[in-house]
């Protein structure tokens, strides 16, 4: 990269952009990558800090902030500053009212974290790459929770910083937004990079287009679109008026659903808003929250107080962030297949081994798991992402349930692993199963789903219907 | 084939377990070479008893550490319940009454124990991330308020039930072989074209050879070193074939899946602490050494044995892997090394600083502690 360059880097999610920013900031591992690192002729080594000190800055995905410290500290967390043990408290809380009066909301120093709201907190973050002269600036999809206007005065001041000699690399947020910034673009993919250069008279939107684009898989991984009159009449899962509300901030409003039997309904939406949450909400997280709605599946009104209730009634949630939602390390392969279906189908308690084998063995045959048995420790099939999310698929459809949610379930899988899971998943549907499909690939929106509904916070802003499901509809709605 | 051979299976555990084991025998050949009082009937019997008791304790200790949560109360636990057993026998019931009174009382004891656990359960589950502190503040309350009402011992001696009730060897023997049918039978049934059981079952034998040969050599078993056995049993039981020790697993290893799989936290550590306070129970009932006011030492000798024997053997500190081979060559080991004080007259100092360097080296070397 060259000085005063804007790159932004796409990619599929689970492609690894975010991964290698860390990389770069010092904060991964050094033993969890091979190569160098060449910063200004000299091989980068040093621990985080030490690179910050050398002029690179590290903007999080999410706001790394304090609540018990005052706005003024917040502001200076990361900064090695100049003396070693004493600071001039003065000087540093008069740079940082001058730094925060340039921002476009009203921020004081003297506040405490957990005054500001969401909106304050997000501006403060973004205030620290300013704090100095940076000499290569990393943003990690943070944009992504700025509106329009926002997003406008934070290029505005980047483009600032980019005048004065830094270098920035944006890994760009999964639904691609205005990234007019960019002089170049590089391609993550399972293959390898690319680099794209971006044409000067392009729309916006048209480049937006371009670039998610881009981002495309091989059409032929997707089984083949069906039509829209071989869908069942018959309702399985309705959401009605769905609210969740903290005290802060509203997380769902006001969702309405209609889910046939049969279906896959997909819901997009950048990852902030409410689209991961619905799934969450169903599986008993956020229950401090106030709640208001009905869900009713199959013409019956269940109430979810836990993820045990919501199994039990005929839901089930398997997310994409396998290793946080999914996985248990410790275990062998079949414990973690028939976790579930040992706690609902027991006998006083104990295990029913000989059906747990059998499912296991079912499993292994249908989704075609490979030599594995039910002993074979985790440890060893720990790479293989494509088995890792059968085996996880296998765990709940033991339970034959009614309903799927499948949260950025492809996430980080190989173009053969892809491939087979979206037949598998055409072919559940074709037998009944409704699905619910959460993800930020539009293509998989696209070509995969019946119905689409797009998030904008948390509300739903437009549901899409077979008719007008493609790329450039949906990408129309949301930009 | 060649993944599933015996030696390939074999990991970084196995072999630690292995090297406590041998380790174990090493000490035990080495003291009885140098120490004449260890070449006693008696002697062993008491070593017998020691490592029974350090089982059940290590037991009790293990099933909070496997959820995850890493209990430091069980020494004030186990300071009341010597302290509720002595109240008892120095009570005019406790004097006058048969052995089904007793029996009645062990098991109110294990119940009250288990009950007033469920207390500490709701409060650690109430705020989770506060384990450690709750645990400790909860047991020192616990063992003040016990030394502050602890009788003097009385004539009786101090031991309750261990030394003196031996069972009959015949027992043992009918015991042993219906275990040894019985594992047989039901892994051939359940698991046959797989044979990962046979090393559970391999040691399942060769523990009754060990036991069938100990009790005819010594002309019976002690009652706490056959409590121990069924402790072993049931806690695998427990662990490995009802629904809740699985739950256990999952919970340490990753408690945010686990509550997605639908299991409920608050639930399941209420009942790891009930386990546990009728463990300790237990192991009270079995305690053969004499505590008082002035011998506050013992309390947190038991809990300091009882955690170092977790650590070597390898139950991991963060929750969600270990075994009942762990729990029982930590312990094997632990009372091995503690014979150097009671056979040669080591300082017990000196046996403090080898227990704090092995449960560093322990940590030190382990693979599932180091972070990523």
């Amino acid at each position: 990269m060259d000085v005063g360059r804007c790159v932004g880097l796409l990619g599929m999610s689970g492609s690894g952009r975010s991964r290698l920013l860390k990389t770069i900031a010092g904060i991964e591992s050094k033993k969890t990558y091979r190569g160098k690192i060449i910063f200004e002729g000299k091989e980068l080594k040093g621990l985080a800090q030490q690179r910050q000190g050398r002029g690179i800055f590290y903007l999080p995905r999410d706001p790394a902030f304090v609540d018990r410290i005052q706005v003024w500290e917040n502001l200076f967390l990361s900064e090695n500053l100049p003396s070693e043990a004493f600071f001039n408290k003065n000087s540093i809380y008069r740079e940082a009212e001058k730094l925060l009066s340039r921002l476009p909301v009203e921020i004081e120093p003297s506040l405490y974290g957990f005054q500001l709201d969401e909106r304050q907190k997000l501006w403060l973050c973004l205030a620290r790459m300013f704090i100095r002269k940076r000499k290569l600036v990393l943003i990690d999809e943070s944009i992504h929770q700025l509106d329009s206007v926002d997003l406008k005065i934070f290029y505005a001041m980047l483009e600032d910083q980019i005048r004065e000699g830094a270098s920035v690399l944006f890994a760009i947020p999964n639904l691609v937004r205005d990234v007019g910034l960019c002089d170049q673009f590089v391609v993550l993919t399972q293959q390898g990079m690319k680099v794209v250069e971006p044409d000067d008279q392009e729309e916006s939107f048209a480049r937006q287009l371009r670039l998610e684009n881009l981002r495309k898989l091989d059409d032929h991984l997707f089984p083949p679109k069906r039509p829209v009159e071989s869908l069942s009449q018959e309702i399985q899962f309705e959401i009605q008026n769905l609210t969740y509300e903290t005290e802060e901030k509203s997380l769902l409003d006001h969702i309405n659903l209609q889910i046939r039997k049969g279906e896959i309904f997909g819901l997009t939406g950048n990852s902030q808003s409410g689209r991961v949450k619905l799934g969450l909400a169903l599986f008993g997280e956020y229950l401090s929250a106030y709640r208001f709605g009905k869900i009713v599946l199959n013409g019956r009104e269940i109430e979810i107080r836990d993820a045990f209730h919501a199994a039990k009634s005929g839901l089930a949630y398997i997310s994409g962030f396998r290793s946080h939602f999914g996985v248990f390390p410790n275990q062998s392969v079949g414990y973690n297949l028939d976790i579930i279906y040992s706690r609902i189908h027991h006998r006083w308690g104990l295990l029913p081994r000989r059906a747990l084998r059998d499912i296991f063995k079912h499993y292994v045959k249908l989704l075609r798991l490979g030599a594995i048995d039910y002993a074979t420790p985790w440890n060893r099939i720990e790479d293989d992402h494509d088995r890792i999310q059968k085996i996880l698929l296998a765990r709940w459809l033991a339970l034959n349930p009614k309903l799927l949610i499948l949260d950025d379930f492809a996430r980080g899988m190989s173009d053969g692993g892809r491939r087979e899971l979206y037949a598998l998943m055409r072919e559940l549907a074709d037998e009944g199963l409704s699905i619910i499909f959460t993800s930020s690939n539009l293509q998989e929106m696209s070509l995969l789903c019946d119905r689409v509904a797009i998030f904008e916070g948390p509300r739903i802003k437009e549901v899409l219907t077979s008719q007008n499901l493609d790329l450039e509809n949906i990408l129309g709605v949301v930009a | 084939m060649n993944e599933r051979s015996f030696v390939a299976n074999l990991g970084y555990y196995e072999f630690r377990k292995a090297l406590l084991v041998l380790s174990s025998i090493a000490i035990i050949i080495v003291i009885s070479a140098m120490s004449p009082s260890f070449r006693d009937i008696s002697a062993a019997q008491d070593f017998l008893n020691n490592v029974s008791l350090l089982l059940i304790l290590t037991m009790a200790l293990s099933i909070p550490f496997l959820a995850g949560l890493k209990d430091f109360s069980l020494g004030g636990w186990y300071v009341l319940a010597l302290c509720m057993i002595r109240l008892w026998r120095q009570s005019s019931y406790g004097a006058e009454a048969n052995s089904a009174y007793h029996i009645l009382f062990a098991l109110g004891l294990g119940l009250t124990l288990a009950i007033a656990c469920l207390f500490q359960a709701w409060l650690i589950s109430k705020r989770a991330k506060y384990v450690v502190p709750i645990s400790l503040a909860i047991g020192l309350l616990l063992a003040s308020v016990a030394f502050y009402k602890m009788p003097d011992p009385g004539p009786w001696g101090d031991a309750y039930a261990c030394v003196s009730w031996m069972v009959a060897p015949k027992y043992i023997f009918l015991f042993c072989v219906f275990a040894l049918i019985v594992t047989m039978v039901q892994s051939v049934r359940y698991f046959w074209p797989e044979l990962f059981w046979i090393r559970p079952v391999i040691a399942v034998w060769i523990a009754s050879a060990l036991l069938i040969f100990v009790v005819y050599e010594y002309g019976g078993l002690s009652l706490g070193s056959l409590m121990a056995f069924f402790v072993i049993m049931g806690t695998y039981f427990f662990l490995h074939h009802s629904l809740w020790g699985r739950a256990i697993f999952a919970m340490g290893g990753n408690p945010e899946a686990a509550r997605l799989c639908g299991i409920s936290l608050t639930r399941l550590s209420m009942i790891v602490f009930a386990v546990f306070g009728a463990l300790v129970a237990l192991a009270a009932l079995f305690e053969n050494r004499s505590i008082s006011n002035e011998n506050t030492f013992i309390a947190l000798d038991r809990h300091l044995d009882a955690f170092v024997a977790l650590m070597l053997g390898g139950v991991s500190y963060r929750g969600g892997f270990g075994s009942i081979g762990s729990v029982l060559t930590g312990a094997l080991f632990v009372s091995s090394i503690n014979l150097f004080q009671l056979h040669l007259g080591w300082s017990i100092f000196l046996l403090l600083a080898i227990k704090a360097i092995g449960i560093i080296l322990a940590i030190v070397f382990d693979p599932a502690h180091k972070e990523v």
